[in-house]
């Protein structure tokens, strides 16, 4: 007796560590916040309105003007990531920068860790190369961080980046992306065509289609179809065909790719290039 | 009923060429994919391989920064020129990746050297500027590193499930390995989580 008592104890320790072990899987998962705005997302209350629409202001030029997409972030915690484990994650969750041209940039501080978090696009590393970043952050962000005013130096710093990508937004480096050719596509075009043709083929003239269409199918008799026309005459037809034409015409369908959603990101991507203090 | 004859005729015939057709489809676009998922996995790796070649190609400056300002302990200097050297003749990808990670650590027990002992290094620009380089070289080498394994876990994947491993073996796709014994060095190097000292 005992000893079930102590497989069942068991039996179910084992399931406990399970549904923890599936939620911790879960959770790890769900780190990333989704983004609320293009330009400015403070989770963590770090600035006032003015400072906010300030920042957002300047943001939308360097877009307008350059299509550089430059994003400022700040969150509670990066836990359990490393400051710039989660900027890359997070950098390219968002996918931000346009896609022809990674020309995006995260500026992230991160609250418990009182840490800045730089992640460059891919396209532009070249103008804004690590140590360019940080000897910026240095002279912008670091002196107004030891007195205590972090946003101060969030603006000032994203306002000396935004120099820097404006004056130089001609250089951005365009990535070539591979993407699939239409010629991958080719052999299912021509089997979807060749589906449909056969569809075609093995679709019955229906003869009263002119005064109408059919009606009302009267049912099966002698292996043929019977049908009623809306001008009141009746047909026979047989299976295979009546199942062409009656089934044949339903069933469309229609598919467009889902783009973008209102106002997302273009897409880029980054490879881990960026700063931090 | 002359004319629906004619599909009635030769069923037979168009439903063995239908099932060809498709059989031909899936048999060219699984090779197509297996031939995508491979060259993914080498284009992910030779992304690996440009940054351990940029974190190479900084070395030099470093160890000059460093020895020209301070008498660093040279032990740290000479095991990084080593690594570097080992990572330059290196061939196959394992001995590259092994020869790399050493580099990378050997540049982060450097600077952590440094750090302790030479805070007066901390103050010239140049020597930021370089662990500036440096830890983000490092961050691209995880990432490029988490991207390339994840290229082969999908590689192995959808050359090992049925019934495309059947076709992956006729075509000579063969499992890849990435180094389970490297597994360790996978982890975020010091540097790379930006935590210079």
């Amino acid at each position: 007796m005992g000893k079930k008592k102590v497989k069942n104890f068991l039996v179910k320790q084992v399931l406990i560590l399970f549904v923890i072990l599936f939620f911790l899987a879960n959770t790890s998962a769900q780190e990333l916040p989704n983004f609320q705005d293009k330009y400015v997302n403070d989770f963590a209350h770090l600035f006032d309105g003015n400072e906010t629409s300030q920042l957002r202001a300047l943001l939308i030029n360097v877009e307008q003007n350059t299509t550089a997409e430059v994003v400022v972030v700040t969150i509670n915690t990066t836990s359990p990531l490393s400051p710039a484990q989660y900027r890359t994650e997070l950098f390219n969750f968002w996918k931000i920068g346009k896609e022809d041209k990674d020309n995006g940039l995260l500026i992230l501080y991160s609250l418990t860790e009182n840490r800045i978090e730089v992640e460059t696009g891919y396209g532009l590393e070249g103008i804004l190369p690590d140590s360019k970043l940080g000897r910026m952050l240095d002279d912008y962000y670091v002196p107004y961080r030891d007195n205590g005013n972090v946003s101060q130096g969030i603006i000032l710093f994203t306002q000396e980046v935004a120099k820097v990508i404006q004056a130089n937004s001609h250089e951005v480096y365009s990535v070539p992306k591979i993407k699939n050719s239409f010629y991958d596509w080719l052999p299912y075009l021509i089997f979807i065509a060749i589906i449909i043709i056969m569809k075609f083929l093995s679709r019955k003239r229906i003869k009263c289609k002119k005064d109408g269409l059919i009606m009302k199918s009267l049912g099966l008799i002698g292996g043929y179809y019977i049908y009623k026309c809306a001008n009141g005459h009746i047909h026979k037809i047989s299976k295979s065909a009546y199942y062409g034409a009656f089934m044949g015409s339903g069933g469309g369908s229609s598919s467009g790719f889902g783009s973008s959603f209102g106002g997302g990101f273009g897409g880029g991507m980054s490879g881990g290039g960026g700063v931090g203090r | 009923m002359a004319k629906d004859s004619f599909i009635s005729r030769n069923k037979t015939l168009i439903i063995v060429g239908v099932v060809v057709l498709i059989l031909l489809f899936y048999f060219v676009g699984r090779y197509n994919t297996f031939i995508t998922l491979d060259q993914n996995v080498n284009g992910k790796w030779s992304e690996v391989e440009n940054q351990y070649q940029r974190q190479a190609d900084l070395i030099p400056n470093l160890v000059s920064v460093v020895s020209s300002s301070v008498s660093v302990e040279t032990d740290f200097v000479k095991e990084i020129v080593e690594a570097r050297t080992e990572w330059l003749s290196a061939s196959s990808e394992l001995q590259k990746d092994t020869a790399g990670v050493q580099m990378n650590n050997g540049i982060t027990a450097l600077v952590s050297a440094v750090a302790e002992n030479y805070p007066i290094l901390q103050a010239n620009k140049q020597y930021i500027a370089l662990t500036d380089e440096l830890a983000g070289t490092q961050n691209r080498i995880t990432t490029a590193r988490g991207r390339y394994i994840e290229a082969i876990q999908l590689y192995n994947i959808a050359i090992k499930r049925f019934p495309s491993n059947l076709l992956a073996g006729l075509y000579g796709f063969d499992e890849k390995e990435y180094y389970q014994a490297e597994e360790g060095s996978l982890d975020t190097p010091k540097l790379g989580t930006g935590q210079l000292p």
